[in-house]
C-alpha cells in the first residue's frame, strides 16, 4: 500500500487502507484500476456542512438487493433491523448511521420515502489472502491460518442503504478529515476524508462484525 | 458424515413463529383447561420477581416478555419444559407443528447481536424462504429477571455531558419525541420559572400602581 492518503480500504478492513490517515499530507490515492462502491448516507447534509457518502472496495460488496424479508430479533439494538436469509446464509440487516451514532433522516422525509436498496457486505477477518498471499506455514510462521480457515471465519452483514449507489474508480482527490463530530462512535470508523462532493467515510467493518 | 437431524416445535408468540427443541417439551396444555388450583405457577413478566415455593413451576408469558401483542383469537397453549435440573413453563399463543430440521439448517445467531439476543435466540431455522428464531428457554429465564443494562436500546445510563445533552433534547423535541417523562422532570423547574416571571411581573405591577397613586395625590 502506498504512503499517500487512501480512500479505498482493503477487502477486509487492511489496516493499512486507513490506519493513521489524519497524519499524512499527500492528496491522492495513487491506486490504480481499482473500484469502490460510494453511496450516500441517509443522515440530513447540515450535520457535516455536506454529503456524507460510505465507502467499499467493490470487493467487499457481493450483491445489490432491492429488498428482503427481514426477520426481528427481540433486544437487539436499534441499529440491528433483523436477519435475513440470503443465499443460504443467515445475514443480520443493519443501519450503518444509527450504528455510528449519526444523526438520521426523520422517517417523514422526502429522502426516506424513497425506496432504499440493501448491499451484501463480505467481511473477512484482517489481513486477508486477498490483499496479503498467504505465508508458507513455517517454523516462523506456526499459527498462520490458510486461506480455507480464514474463509470460515468471514462473515456477512447487510446494509440497508440509499438507491443512489455508484461505482467509482480509483484514484478519488480527498483530503483526510481529523475531526469529525457528526461521528460519535469514531471507533467504529477507519478514515474520514473530504471529496469534491462531501465527505467520504470508510467503516471498520470487521470490528462491527466481531 | 451422518447429517443429524433435529425435531423442533414451532410455535407461535403474537406474530412471530419461534423454534424449540422437542426434546425439551414435557407437555403441553391448553391455558384455559389448566384450573386455579392446577396453575401450580406464578405468572412471570419480565419486571416482576419470582415466588419461589416447593412444588410451583415458573410460568412465563412470552408475549410480555419479547413484547409481542398476543393474538386475540387463540386459545393460549402453555407448554411445559424440563431444562437441566429444573422445570419451567411458557404461555404461548399457538402450538404450530414439528418439523425435523438437519444441521445444514441451523445457524448460530451472527455475533453482532448483543449477549441477551444470543442467550435467547442462539441459533436461527432456516425454512425455505424464511426464518426461524430456535428459543433458549433459560435464556429467557435470566432475561425475565435480569436488569435492564445500558446496552438495552433506547436505555442510556451513561453521563452525558451538558452539550450533548442539549444536542440531544433539541433533536427530540424537534422530532416531536418529547416523552412525557422528561416533560414531567421539567415541569417543576417550567413552574419555577414562571413563577418567578410572574413575580417580576407582580413587581413592576405593584411599582406602577405605586407610581400611579402618588401621580394622582400631587395633582
Amino acid at each position: 500500500m502506498e504512503e499517500n492518503n487512501k480512500t479505498g480500504q482493503g477487502e477486509n478492513g487492511n489496516p493499512e487502507a486507513g490506519a493513521d490517515i489524519g497524519n499524512r499530507i499527500p492528496r491522492f490515492v495513487s491506486r490504480t484500476d481499482r473500484k469502490v462502491v460510494v453511496f450516500p448516507a441517509m443522515s440530513p447534509a447540515e450535520i457535516s456542512d455536506g454529503q456524507i457518502y460510505f465507502l467499499f472496495s467493490i470487493r467487499q460488496v457481493e450483491e445489490i438487493i432491492n429488498e428482503v424479508s427481514v426477520q426481528s430479533v427481540p433486544f437487539s439494538p436499534s441499529y440491528i433491523e433483523g436477519v435475513t436469509l440470503w443465499r443460504n446464509h443467515v445475514v443480520p440487516v443493519i443501519s450503518l448511521e444509527e450504528l455510528l451514532g449519526m444523526e438520521t433522516m426523520p422517517d417523514k422525509s422526502g429522502f426516506r420515502l424513497l425506496s432504499t436498496r440493501l448491499i451484501t457486505v463480505r467481511i473477512l477477518p484482517p489481513f486477508s489472502p486477498v490483499e496479503n498471499p498467504p505465508l508458507p506455514v513455517s517454523a516462523e510462521n506456526p499459527q498462520h491460518l490458510s486461506y480455507a480457515e480464514k474463509r470460515k471465519k468471514e462473515g456477512r452483514i447487510m446494509l440497508r442503504v440509499a438507491p443512489t449507489i455508484r461505482m467509482v474508480s480509483l484514484p478519488i482527490p480527498c483530503t483526510p478529515v481529523s475531526s469529525v463530530g457528526w461521528i460519535p462512535k469514531r471507533d467504529l470508523v477507519r478514515g474520514v476524508y473530504e471529496w469534491e462532493e462531501g465527505y467520504l467515510v470508510v467503516v471498520h467493518m470487521f470490528s462491527i462484525f466481531s | 458424515m451422518a447429517n443429524d437431524r433435529k425435531e423442533l416445535l414451532i410455535f407461535q408468540v403474537g406474530n412471530r413463529q419461534l423454534g424449540l427443541d422437542l426434546s425439551l417439551v414435557r407437555s403441553i396444555h391448553g391455558a384455559n383447561a389448566l384450573s386455579e388450583e392446577e396453575m401450580l405457577f406464578e405468572e412471570v413478566v419480565r419486571e416482576s420477581h419470582l415466588q419461589q415455593a416447593e412444588g410451583k413451576i415458573p410460568l412465563y408469558d412470552l408475549s410480555a416478555i419479547l413484547g409481542e401483542t398476543p393474538l386475540s383469537h387463540t386459545a393460549k397453549k402453555v407448554m411445559l419444559l424440563k431444562v437441566q435440573d429444573h422445570s419451567l413453563a411458557l404461555k404461548v399463543d399457538h402450538v404450530n407443528r414439528v418439523v425435523s430440521a438437519g444441521n445444514d439448517q441451523i445457524e448460530p445467531l451472527s455475533p453482532i447481536f448483543r449477549e441477551r439476543s444470543r442467550c435467547c435466540f442462539p441459533h436461527v431455522l432456516k425454512q425455505e424462504d424464511h426464518l426461524i428464531l430456535l428459543l433458549n428457554p433459560e435464556g429467557i429465564e435470566q432475561t425475565a429477571f435480569s436488569p435492564v443494562t445500558e446496552e438495552e436500546p433506547g436505555v442510556q445510563t451513561r453521563a452525558f455531558d451538558p452539550e450533548e445533552l442539549e444536542d440531544l433534547l433539541t433533536r427530540m423535541a424537534q422530532e416531536d419525541m418529547m416523552s412525557e417523562m422528561i416533560v414531567r422532570v421539567s415541569a417543576r423547574v417550567i413552574e419555577e420559572a414562571v413563577a418567578r416571571k410572574m413575580g417580576e411581573v407582580e413587581k413592576i405591577f405593584r411599582k406602577r400602581m405605586e407610581e400611579g397613586r402618588t401621580h394622582g395625590r400631587k395633582q
